[in-house]
């Protein structure tokens, strides 16, 4: 069985599931990173220092496989409007070309082979380039990987081929409604600030791209006080700092990114809306969300998820309106709370959906919902805290956003939510939805959908 | 490498456990099989405080006929409705909250299941839950019909992605008569009409512990497991019947001939080219399955001459050329996204490749040996996630076997270039495919991919009829004649046989000239045609052509 291939047929026709797995690839990313963001709390070990001005966290962990995270902090303030998609593109190049002691033949052997996994990704809150390899190949995988980082081949066939891959998803991402209503959301809610900037780009800013441009892009931001470097394995601190300063020791300084959450207004009701003839509507909603990495953001990070289990009882169990409907937190820098449904009765759905929002406003939630709630939730937590991954890039986000130590005690920040602190701030954020509606715009009666929630 | 240790059943103590068949499993798996004949896999990890239990039972798309098409997949989303025990779904749906469960269900072809996570200290609650959903679901009439919704809500989700219908089509051409077999999201028709009765014939013929397996991964102790599951399970009563004899499933026809088809989207922004064809299964042909997946991985090495030509050139923006492991026929699917202006391009290409893929230098031994040792690689990962690898333990369970899974790698290890050769001879290469094209009106319009690429109904569908007096004048229109002579193009080594039934020698006699003369003129080589004339006085008034590939 090829997995990846088997995995790709599933999703299109064979495999069909209880519960909708994928509403929305990139809502799908901001909660799986919101859940990566919590770690265990009796997991011990854990540890921070600094090499060469580096920061480094290190949680030793006595599995078979290690996983090493390289965050780059700056996220979309690191490149202007006309240069979106200049980072992934240059971790993407980065990532396949090959470098200096392992060129580009020897590199793809190698890796392939010894399952050694080179990865790269670009949000609008930072990069990561992550390297995940069995413990056995932990020496050649880290000079594998740091060879890559300081002297890469930046090789220009690689950059081609990553730029036309890139538009080609750009235009792949436009036909899949999940997506594009997603990047409907982002426009509509961060127009005119920093944060509309796309991470992959446009067509147009990406064909714009230059290898020696990319390059040297990198070179800018790949420095001392824009990195964070997570470890979870089994590897000693020693064997770290030698390897970190050895790679590393020569960066330039650079200058240390603040991290500063800035959510987005939602003062009055609104509705975005765009035709596309498909057999149903997508329909996505936002309303106002505390700043990233409060206590206040954990709260209705756990508020959220009550309310998308209230939509599974009340849009899908009892009104059968919809296969998906969810409510989200979206956890990244600049978050706002989400709320999800695909349905072919676009009013009806919006109306119950809106109403369970007054009624939570009015009546509160119900204590037994809260204590429920914390025992899913830990189960979500700990079902993403299965591997060296997710463990590694849980405690980087959390130290990006506040500290490492927030994602170590999470258990007991949610065992400390009390009913009265759940009420209110689901109350004080829910005040006015903006609505983004893909579809029949037939279907649609503004008036339900632009209603007051308060 | 897995390591292996036979696996010694306890006889103290364990006379509710049957002995035999017991598979040899890695050291933290721990087995036994109900006298019921339920079998019982304990994967101990202890990686965090959680347990997942997974109930799989040998169903899905592969036991429907068309009137039960999407069936096996309602089925699944009524397993999460009221039973005996939370006679609602509200009352279930309450269980699973104050259980802080995390659960789902899928359907494909050869397996369905049901899994839940939850708290470790929990696993005892979660078995009794599991047994209740399992062995007393109420199918309650209301219930079903709003589910019924729910689940055209997901047929419509999968529709509003243009690539759905590509493969839709696909499946249609390549499994033909028994796509219903195939197809796990049904038909609407068939969905909106199913009843509570259907529903209990399904359960009375599948869901018995003799036909399924129940899995519990995580931090948990066996012992306290097997305990459980045999106090909770012990007395789920097997049926009297093997169901896969009782109602067998037919075999795949090979398929007749190669088809093409274009799947047209105007919400498709890139073309998507996708050719199958019927592969090796774990039933006859073990042994290719394991070459099979060894050829995948060496075409997917960034080094392989495959992996340079497609995705290095530029050619395409990328290929997935992969094996599905199944017990009755896997695919062997061929996708690619290529660059929209070198469609023609790639699809020669392929063609290119096909040809040489047996050639000795289109592979190194090297990465034979490299394909292998990724499979082996990817294989210790996958241990890493027990909620998720508990999945593929059952895929296996369900499309091979335990022992299947429990020698992959040692099998994998064994594949030889002359296997790999075997395999694209007997499967691939000069043998019948589907390949399907999914664009745009635009795009088609635009590359002019349509015509290159002929929409083609089932040759069988070309059964003409013509009344006696009008029987030689009656021309065939040109659009079919087109049809059947991209058929003969596609077959290149087939003979076209044109049958023909009239009630008089001389009207047989100038239709078979007519049509040649239409044929030759379409292209099609006249030493590949051949006619297949017959008298028949007794039909009427009515002569009929129709057309086949030999």
């Amino acid at each position: 069985m090829k997995i990846i291939l088997f995995i790709i047929i599933a999703n299109i026709l064979a495999l069909v599931t209880t519960n909708a797995q994928t509403a929305n690839n990139k809502l799908s990313n901001q909660m799986t990173n919101n859940t990566k963001s919590k770690a265990q709390d009796n997991y011990n070990g854990v540890s921070e220092f600094y090499v060469d001005g580096i920061k480094v966290i290190l949680q030793n962990n006595p599995g078979k496989i290690i996983s090493a995270r390289v965050f780059i902090t700056g996220g979309v303030d690191n490149y202007s409007e006309k240069e979106q998609g200049i980072e992934n593109i240059a971790l993407s190049v980065l990532t396949s070309s090959g470098s200096k002691n392992y060129p580009k033949a020897l590199f793809n052997s190698i890796t392939e082979r010894k399952g050694i996994r080179i990865g790269a990704s670009s949000s609008r809150d930072y990069s990561t380039i992550s390297l995940t390899t069995l413990e056995t190949n932990w020496n050649e995988s880290w000079s594998i990987f740091s060879d890559l980082l300081i002297t890469n081949s930046w090789d220009a066939v690689e950059f081609k081929n990553a730029q036309e891959n890139i538009i080609a998803g750009i235009q792949q991402n436009e036909s899949n409604p999940d997506s594009y209503l997603s990047d409907m959301l982002i426009d509509g809610l961060y127009k005119g600030t920093s944060y509309a900037k796309d991470p992959e780009g446009t067509i147009e800013t990406v064909n714009a791209l230059t290898l020696d441009g990319t390059q040297a892009h990198f070179n800018k931001i790949f420095a001392k006080k824009k990195l964070l470097i997570v470890i979870v394995g089994n590897v000693t601190k020693e064997d770290l700092t030698s390897k970190i300063s050895l790679a590393f020791k020569n960066l330039p300084e650079g200058k240390a990114d603040v991290f500063v959450s800035n959510p987005p207004k939602i003062n009055q009701p609104e509705l975005t809306q765009e035709a596309r003839q498909i057999a149903t509507n997508y329909i996505m909603g936002a309303f106002e969300a505390p700043k990233s990495g409060t206590k206040e953001g954990l709260i209705l990070n756990v508020a959220m998820s009550i309310l998308s289990d209230r939509y599974f009882t009340e849009v899908r169990t009892k009104r059968n309106l919809s296969y998906a409907p969810q409510a989200f937190y979206s956890g990244n820098k600049n978050p706002y709370c989400g709320i999800y449904v695909s349905t072919t009765k676009p009013n009806d759905a919006i109306s119950v959906m809106m109403d369970e929002v007054r009624k939570i406003k009015k009546e509160g939630f119900l204590e037994k919902e809260l204590i429920n709630q914390k025992s899913s939730f830990l189960t979500r937590y700990y079902m993403g805290m299965e591997t060296v991954s997710t463990q590694a890039n849980g405690l980087g986000v959390a130290d990006l956003r506040t500290s490492w130590k927030d994602a170590v005690n999470l258990t007991e920040r949610i065992e400390s939510i009390t009913l009265s602190e759940l009420n209110s701030v689901f109350s004080n954020y829910a005040n006015a939805i903006h609505w983004f509606y893909l579809g029949d715009l037939e279907q649609v009666d503004e008036k339900i959908f632009k209603s007051s929630i308060k | 490498m897995k390591k292996f240790i036979a696996l010694i059943v306890m006889s103290i103590a364990t006379t509710a456990f049957l002995k035999s068949q017991t598979p040899n499993l890695p050291s933290n798996f721990f087995y036994k099989k109900l006298q019921n004949g339920l079998e019982v896999l304990v994967i101990e990890d202890k990686t965090v405080p959680l347990a997942t239990i997974e109930l799989v039972v040998r169903n899905g798309a592969y036991v429907q006929t068309p009137d039960l098409e999407g069936l096996a997949h309602l089925y699944e989303h009524m397993f999460f409705k009221a039973n005996k025990k939370y006679p609602s779904q509200e009352e279930y749906m309450d269980k699973v909250k104050e259980l802080g469960i995390v659960f789902n269900g899928t359907t494909s072809e050869e397996r369905v299941n049901y899994f839940f996570t939850l708290h470790n200290s929990k696993v005892a609650e979660g078995l009794d839950f599991m047994n209740n959903a399992a062995r007393y679901p109420l199918f309650l009439a209301e219930e079903m019909k709003k589910e019924n919704v729910v689940v055209a809500g997901e047929f419509q989700r999968a529709e509003s992605n243009p690539v759905f219908y590509l493969f839709y089509d696909l499946a249609t051409y390549l499994w033909g008569k028994e796509s219903s077999r195939k197809n796990t999201i049904g038909k609407y028709e068939v969905i909106e009409n199913a009843t509570p009765e259907i529903m209990k014939k399904i359960q009375d013929r599948y869901y018995h512990p003799n036909n399924s397996m129940l899995v519990i991964a995580g931090d948990v102790d066996r012992n306290f497991v097997f305990q459980e599951t045999e106090k909770l399970f012990g007395d789920w009563k097997p049926s009297t019947f093997n169901v896969f004899e009782k109602y067998p499933i037919p075999d795949f026809q090979p398929l007749p001939y190669s088809t093409s088809y274009v799947t047209l989207n105007d919400n498709a922004r890139l073309p998507y080219f996708i050719r199958a064809y019927h592969g090796p299964d774990t039933r006859n042909d073990v042994k290719a399955t394991y070459a099979a997946d060894v050829f995948s991985y060496i075409l997917e090495q960034k080094n392989s001459k495959f992996y340079k030509a497609f995705i290095e050139s530029g050619l395409t923006y990328g290929t997935q050329i992969g094996y599905q492991t199944s017990k009755y026929v896997g695919p062997i699917q061929m996708l690619i996204v290529p660059n929209p202006s070198k469609v023609k391009e790639a699809i020669d290409l392929l063609d290119e490749h096909i040809a040489m893929f047996d050639s000795p230098d289109y592979f190194s031994d090297e990465e034979i040996a490299a394909a292998k040792e990724i499979l082996a690689v990817q294989d210790q990962y996958q241990y890493e996630k027990p909620s998720s690898y508990i999945h593929t333990v059952t895929f296996w369970w369900a499309s091979a076997s335990l022992d299947y899974m429990n020698t992959y790698i040692e099998n994998l290890n064994k594949v030889t270039r002359e296997d790999i050769n075997n395999f694209i001879n007997k499967y691939i290469k000069n043998k019948n495919f589907v390949q399907g094209l999914l664009v745009s009106n635009q795009m088609n319009s635009m590359l002019g991919v349509g015509e290159y690429f002929k929409s083609l109904s089932p040759l069988e569908s070309y059964e003409l009829k013509y009344e006696d007096d009008k029987a030689v004048e009656a021309p065939i229109q040109s659009s079919v004649l087109d049809e059947i002579a991209q058929y003969a193009k596609l077959n290149p080594t087939k003979k076209l046989i044109v049958n023909i039934s009239s009630s008089k020698k001389k009207i047989g006699a100038a239709r078979e000239s007519k049509i040649g003369e239409d044929l030759k003129a379409k292209g099609v080589n006249l030493n590949m045609l051949e006619f297949n004339s017959v008298i028949d006085k007794k039909s009427s008034n009515l002569n009929t052509v129709s057309f086949n590939l030999k």
